[in-house]
């Protein structure tokens, strides 16, 4: 509980920061949305030319946008801190979270908050509710699955930006993992074969941060709700043990960090 | 090693850090890291123990491993080797813990939010250490009377100077009231006033409430207006470890003589026994008499006999040249392994 407290206070100061600049954070998160809708006008253009490809047609392409937006937004939006840690194992910057009480890791993932995170957010909440037209359930099943589905993602960012305890310099490492996350997510699961599911299911969890997510979306599943729920508990640990293995692989002010 | 009453008890703490090498050849490019050269040693076995309430400061040459050791005690680093207790814990396995006991403020870095009030960090420390909001309030109402924080605290710390940031960023240290202070060089890059302010500080929340003080420094002032005891590191290992007053006479031999004349007084050709020049104008020299404890009535009279004193002072030398004294002798050839006691 008190921690809870505690990452609300970070997510304030970040608020705080952001008010300090409000024209810039509100250029940001706008140039997002933009961008977000140019993708979403050229789904909508070729699904009026072409209803259906292989069974899908223009709601699911939504549900898959809205769902990975949103879930990616809220990730980099509260906890965009996670994709910094790789560089700040490397120039010796964890050292502050390593004075401070609390696991170093939480100060860190909440340490930074990515406007455009929230643009991504903010579209994908519009997206979802003006072109799917969700029921009720729908909706109630979508608010629980993008939380659900962040928190997955954050861990995975935690993960590969941790390789930098061992690699000395992993950010760019950490940055195509979590590209490929997107790009993968940003895709209907009938697109892939078996093997490549099998990968998506495990190294890169598209198929839990989008797959599952849109298919509970359409159709509630409580078996599948449980597995998602365990997975994304499980990749929370998991992440946190990894980092913490590799604390103690620490350098602090690495001279690694100068390596071309 | 059950030292629960010590502050600090280190014994025969070891690191070394890899030293990246030349990338491999051939497909082991691809590895991070390279082939890896051989590691740098930057604490050899080090011992010592500091009790309660204690300042003592930590000085060196570069590289000496000062800030090695405090990030050892603060549980920022794993050893290599060895064991450490910083108030009955083991650092690096009970840092959490640890943490609000103890506090830690890095010269040369910041922990305030650059962009907000140093309020705003305040506010949030009170949550990362569990306080209670009325203990934080007359807390932060203490600092700010002591280090005179009044009109900064609603200034993004962005528009502070050096000075006044580095006053918040004590503050935002002590806002735990921690019972054990690292300091690695607090007063790097200050002026004058800043750096009596963060000392006068130090030793007054040493004298009120008992906190014991480790801080690192080149400068002598630091040392000598705040510590106690002093720990000399040269190249990983402690070199000296006693009271500030003993250092003189463990680097610096000898005192310094100064005369002023009433009028200018040619350069001398011979020096009574034991003596040398240390710097001569026209009319002022100063001289050093080198064996400690040497008798300087025949220097003084000597002194007499080449023209009209007018003035004559006999001091130990300055703590400046006493650093500078050990900093010199690291600076011979690096030590080897065993080669120094
Ligand atoms: N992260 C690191 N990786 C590799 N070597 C390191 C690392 N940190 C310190 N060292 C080495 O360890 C030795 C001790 O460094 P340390 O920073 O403790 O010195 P210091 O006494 O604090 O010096 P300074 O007065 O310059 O601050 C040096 O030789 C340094 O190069
Ligand atoms: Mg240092």
């Amino acid at each position: 509980m008190a921690t809870l407290r505690f990452l609300a206070h970070y997510v304030r100061a970040n608020l705080e920061v952001a008010l300090a600049y409000r024209a810039a954070f509100a250029a940001k998160v706008f140039a997002m949305v933009v961008n977000d809708g140019i993708w979403v006008a050229f789904w909508w253009l070729f699904f009026e030319r072409f209803p259906s490809v292989e069974g899908y047609g223009f709601r699911q392409i939504v549900l898959v946008w809205a769902i990975g937006t949103t879930a990616f937004g809220l990730s980099s939006g509260i906890a965009g801190g996670a994709s910094t840690i790789a560089a700040k194992i490397a120039s010796g910057d964890l050292d502050f979270y390593l004075v401070l009480p609390k696991p170093p890791v939480l100060h860190l993932v909440v340490s930074r908050m990515d406007p455009g995170g929230i643009g991504d957010a903010l579209f994908g909440i519009a997206t979802f509710a003006f072109l799917a037209r969700p029921s009720a359930r729908e909706a109630v099943a979508f608010a629980i699955l993008v939380v659900i589905a962040a928190s997955i993602i954050v861990a995975y960012a935690v993960a590969t930006n941790s390789i930098a305890f061992w690699a000395g310099r992993a950010d760019t490492i950490a940055e195509q993992a979590m590209f490929g996350l997107i790009t993968f997510s940003t895709y209907p699961e009938r697109l892939f074969s078996t093997p490549v599911k099998a990968v998506l299911y495990t190294v890169v969890p598209a198929g839990f941060v989008s797959f599952v997510p849109v298919a509970l979306v359409q159709e509630w599943d409580w078996g599948w709700a449980a597995v998602l729920v365990g997975v994304a508990g499980g990749s929370l640990l998991g992440s946190k043990a990894i980092f913490d293995a590799g604390l103690r692989r620490y350098a602090s002010g690495s001279i690694l960090a100068m390596r071309g | 090693m059950q030292d629960a009453g010590a502050a600090i008890s280190v014994r025969d703490l070891t690191r070394s850090f890899d030293r990246p090498g030349v990338p491999g050849a051939g497909w082991r490019r691809l590895l991070p890291g390279g082939t890896r050269g051989a590691p740098t040693v930057a604490l050899h076995p080090v011992s010592f123990r500091v009790e309660r309430g204690e300042r003592v400061a930590l000085i060196g040459p570069n590289g000496a491993g000062k800030s090695t050791t405090i990030k050892l005690l603060t549980g920022i680093l794993h050893p290599s080797g060895g064991d450490a207790r910083v108030l009955g814990r083991v650092p690096w396995r009970e840092r959490t813990d640890l943490a609000y006991d103890i506090a830690t403020v890095f010269g040369q870095k910041s922990q305030l939010w650059y962009h907000l009030p140093a309020r705003s960090t305040f506010e949030l420390l009170r949550h990362v250490y569990d306080l209670d909001a009325g203990v934080a309030r007359r807390r932060v109402g203490e600092l700010t009377e002591r280090l005179g924080l009044r009109d900064l605290l609603d200034r993004p710390v962005r528009t502070l100077s050096l000075g006044e940031r580095m006053r918040c960023e004590l503050a935002a240290a002590l806002i735990h009231s921690p019972r054990l202070v690292f300091l690695d060089e607090p007063t790097i890059g200050l002026d004058v006033e800043a750096r009596q302010a963060v000392r006068a500080h130090v030793r007054e929340l040493n004298a009120r409430q008992g906190t014991t003080i480790f801080l690192t420094s080149h400068d002598a002032a630091d040392i000598e207006q705040v510590c106690e005891r002093v720990i000399v590191m040269q190249a990983g290992r402690v070199a000296f470890d006693g009271p500030v007053s003993t250092l003189r006479s463990r680097y610096v031999r000898g005192r310094q003589i100064e005369a002023h004349f009433l009028v200018p007084v040619d350069r001398p050709v011979d020096l009574p026994p034991g003596a040398s020049l240390v710097d001569v104008e026209p009319q002022r020299w100063r001289l050093e008499v080198h064996e400690a404890g040497a008798p300087v009535g025949p220097v003084v009279a000597w002194l007499m006999a080449c023209g009209p004193v007018v003035d004559l002072t006999v001091s130990d030398p300055p703590m400046e040249d006493v650093i500078a004294a050990i900093y010199r002798e690291t600076a011979g050839p690096r030590v080897i392994p065993g080669g120094r006691p």
